[in-house]
């Protein structure tokens, strides 16, 4: 490998298509079934708010010192330089480079500024594909939600190795995130790796106390950015990952596939595996739980869907439903979004509502942490569980997970039954 | 059929520097828009002096003393480029001055025209404020989500949202819900099934707040020392209306930094009597289970359960389980942030034209269940 290549950095090219099979859908969901793979990425990128499209292709590189450059059609100067403007949009590349090829062209915006700012470029020589999860990884800032968010499409690239790995070997038939679009499994743990580790040595050269407070107590600031490191400068040097997950004792454990440079790859994989897979070992419980007590021929999910969650965890409760063999009793899957979840949570249910059947109908229920709306949601829920079984599946903010917890059993008793999304803890002997 | 926005930009400024606007369908001061992350941090994204709201589209106002600052405020609009926010401003200073300005200037009016123009009836407005001020301490995370997809939203999203079947619900059930659903869809122009209410209802108040003794605090991992004190106040705060006088402290051995933090607080000021306990998994209990049964056990009948930060999840499942059961169950009440805004103090500001001081914090509040 000439010494050229292995710093060239790695450029992950935005997936545009998306043709799902027929399916009817409702609301939100069908408006983004129609829509392609690059508006997918504005919709999340602009926290749910547009779903604009673009008119060339977009593409990121990744440098070994976690630098980003988006690489755009000059065309779309203006929606880019749109996302980087509003502060509650979640954009922010390091450096913007601006494709303009053929004199002919016209420039909506005149190519002036371009030159002035030195952003006109050429295209990269080779990508690979990835969804517009793990594009919004690598295109996200550095603040709290972007940090789930790559964590996001790390889980949902390994999902099929997480499930086999926490539930059984063949834990599930059905499609995962990625395939929705089309895109290869390796080039998307490329991808998502690549971006997890190029963000997270960009935070750690941020004020520690700084990151610590934007964080919280939900996500805490990377302890590995060694690990992290050396991963970026694999992933970038070599380019094929071939990870895998795998059942230890203390948890699900990321590995190497491939011999090559594996004992230097495990190692980083390994440090970093408790991390990004840590909080997927809640499944487990879920699995226990459901096994042993959900009584009832007919019954309703409600997934309380916090901001850590993701495409892949749907893909788990699925995998759950199908295994203990629950799918043709559950009849629909409420996915309970709050402000802050909504964009991922839409993703995910338009995800849920194409591919995953074990679920059922599937609706998006935008609510809020609020005390009253969370009770107007309990009853919401316990209206449309009129004679089945209410499965609720709690994640979220306090006031809500208290308030429907509460609520769902006054109104619906024994028929509610309540799983809390968390690890389950160890008993004192 | 954008004609009356087309309008908003064909406005008229005669010589006086007065402009003739379309009327507005909502005028509201004060405006300020949230990350929308409501657990530990409330970043404002934008805060706005007067949102005019017509069919078809918004007009931002920003409020200066001197008209020289305008021009300098002006300047962070220029890269928002597809947000759609025409800004114009209104001074309550001297034309003068602008002589003296290094900047291109924007669009300057001054306030006493615009006001008669936009404001009209304070009575009205004076009414409007209020009830959304009412409504948005019940309902300040979901009003703010609302509020941005009113200023960022496409119409295409904010119609496929509003049609959304629990939306729906919250638009019949509260009144500050249907008031922003009529909003947006004016602004985006999409077909609204409700009537179109030109002043809102208030909230309906809540019950005047039973005395209790003691409040069982349940004190999760926070990692912040500015949190810690937010939350010692609130406490204290709660205390006070409610004439509590005792204040356990309860945490795990992870959490006790942070009980710690809060504790120390509470000794200083002395408005409560305040102290900790650690609570252990027991033989065969792992931590939820010790947890829940603790709180329960420490809640008798003139007690109140405050819920503060993010609680593990099985805590709260086993809580509510076990008062399912028949079991104890005491008041429940959370932490949450709520804005702080005085309408009269708005309106106030108004008339002066200077809104500089209006809503600029959330506090953290307790809400019973």
């Amino acid at each position: 490998m000439s010494s050229s290549y292995s710093v060239a950095p790695l450029a992950l090219k935005l997936v545009r298509r998306f043709s799902p099979k027929e399916k009817r859908l409702e609301g939100l969901l069908a408006r983004l079934k129609g829509l392609r793979g690059e508006a997918h990425w504005v919709f999340l990128q602009t926290h749910g708010m547009w779903t604009a499209g673009t008119e060339g292709e977009l593409t990121v590189e990744i440098a070994q010192s976690g630098e980003t450059t988006l690489h755009i059609d000059h065309r779309d100067y203006k929606l880019v330089k749109a996302l980087e403007s509003v502060p509650l949009f979640h954009f922010a590349v390091d450096k913007l480079a601006v494709h303009k090829q053929g004199k002919d062209e016209v420039s909506p915006w005149g190519v002036h500024i371009r030159v002035k700012r030195g952003e006109l470029a050429q295209p990269p020589s080779e990508s690979v594909e990835v969804s517009p999860l793990a594009f919004l990884a690598a295109t996200a800032g550095l603040h709290r939600l972007a940090r789930s968010c790559r964590l996001q499409a790390v889980q949902s690239a390994l999902s099929k190795e997480v499930a086999a790995a926490l539930l059984g070997a063949s834990a599930s038939r059905y499609k995962a995130f990625l395939e929705l679009y089309g895109v290869r499994d390796g080039d998307e743990v490329l991808g998502a790796l690549a971006a997890l580790s190029a963000g997270t040595v960009k935070a750690s050269r941020m004020p520690e106390e700084a990151l610590a407070a934007e964080l919280t107590t939900a996500r805490e600031p990377p302890r590995n950015v060694r690990a992290y490191r050396c991963l970026l400068e694999h992933l970038i040097q070599r380019r094929r990952p071939e990870v895998g997950v795998r059942r230890v004792e203390g948890g699900l454990q990321l590995y190497s596939k491939s011999g090559e440079g594996s004992s230097q790859l495990n190692e980083a994989l390994q440090a970093i595996s408790r991390e990004v897979l840590g909080r997927l070992e809640t499944y487990q419980r879920v699995l226990e739980e459901l096994k042993g007590g959900v009584r009832g021929n007919e019954l309703k999910l409600a997934v309380g869907f916090s901001e850590q969650m993701g495409p892949c965890d749907l893909y788990m409760i699925a995998s759950i439903v199908e295994l203990i063999g629950l799918s043709g009793r559950v009849e629909a899957t409420y996915v309970l979004a709050t402000p802050l979840s909504y964009p991922m949570a839409a993703v995910s249910s338009l995800y849920a509502a194409l591919e995953l059947e074990a679920l059922g109908r599937v609706e998006l229920v935008l609510a809020s942490e609020d005390v009253a709306v969370s009770k107007a949601l309990a009853e919401y829920l316990a209206d449309r569980a009129e004679e089945c079984t209410l499965v609720y599946l709690a994640a979220g903010p306090t006031p809500q997970v208290l308030a429907l917890s509460v609520e769902l059993k006054r109104r619906l008793g024994d028929r509610a039954v309540l799983i809390p999304l968390a690890p389950k803890p160890a008993a004192a002997t | 059929m954008r004609k009356v926005f087309t309008a908003l930009f064909s406005f008229v400024r005669s010589k006086s520097g007065s402009i003739n606007l379309p009327k507005p369908l909502y005028v509201e001061p004060a405006f300020t828009l949230y990350y929308p992350d409501m657990v530990y941090s409330n970043p404002r994204i934008a805060e706005v002096d007067l949102l005019v709201i017509f069919e078809g589209g918004y007009a931002c106002v920003e409020l200066k003393r001197r008209a020289s600052r305008a021009a300098e405020d002006s300047l962070k609009y220029f890269v928002i480029s597809l947000a759609q926010q025409p800004v114009f401003y209104a001074h309550s200073g001297s034309q003068g001055e602008l002589g003296t300005v290094h900047h291109p200037t924007p669009f300057l009016v001054p306030w006493e025209k615009l006001r008669q123009q936009l404001v009209g009836d304070e009575s009205q407005l004076s009414s409007y404020v209020e009830s959304i001020a009412e409504g948005r301490k019940e309902l300040f995370p979901l009003d703010n989500f609302l509020r941005l997809l009113l200023v960022y939203g496409s119409p295409s999203v904010c119609e496929a949202l509003l049609s959304s079947p629990f939306l729906s619900r919250l638009s019949e059930k509260f009144q500050l819900v249907k008031t922003r659903f009529s909003q947006i869809c004016a602004v985006k122009l999409i077909p609204c099934k409700s009537d179109p209410p030109h002043q809102a209802q208030g909230a309906s108040g809540g019950p005047a707040p039973e005395r209790v003794e003691k409040i069982v605090a349940v004190i999760p991992t926070l990692n912040s020392e500015v949190y810690q004190k937010l939350v010692a106040e609130a406490i204290e705060c709660y205390a006070d209306r409610i004439s509590a006088r005792e204040v356990i402290l309860t945490c795990t051995r992870r959490s006790e930094r942070d009980a710690v933090g809060i504790l120390e607080m509470l000794e200083k000021s002395g408005r409560v009597q305040a102290y900790k306990e650690v609570v252990e998994s027991g033989r065969g209990k792992d931590l939820e289970k010790a947890w829940a049964e603790r709180i329960s056990e420490l809640c008798e009948t003139s007690c109140v359960a405050l819920f503060v930060g993010e609680v593990p999840k099985g805590v709260l499942t086993k809580l509510a389980e076990s008062f399912a059961r028949g079991e104890r169950k005491p008041k429940l009440a959370v932490l949450v942030w709520k804005p702080k805004l005085d309408p009269e103090r708005v309106i106030g500001c108004l008339k002066a034209g200077d809104l500089t001081e209006t809503e600029k914090e959330v506090v953290l509040n307790v809400v019973e269940l």
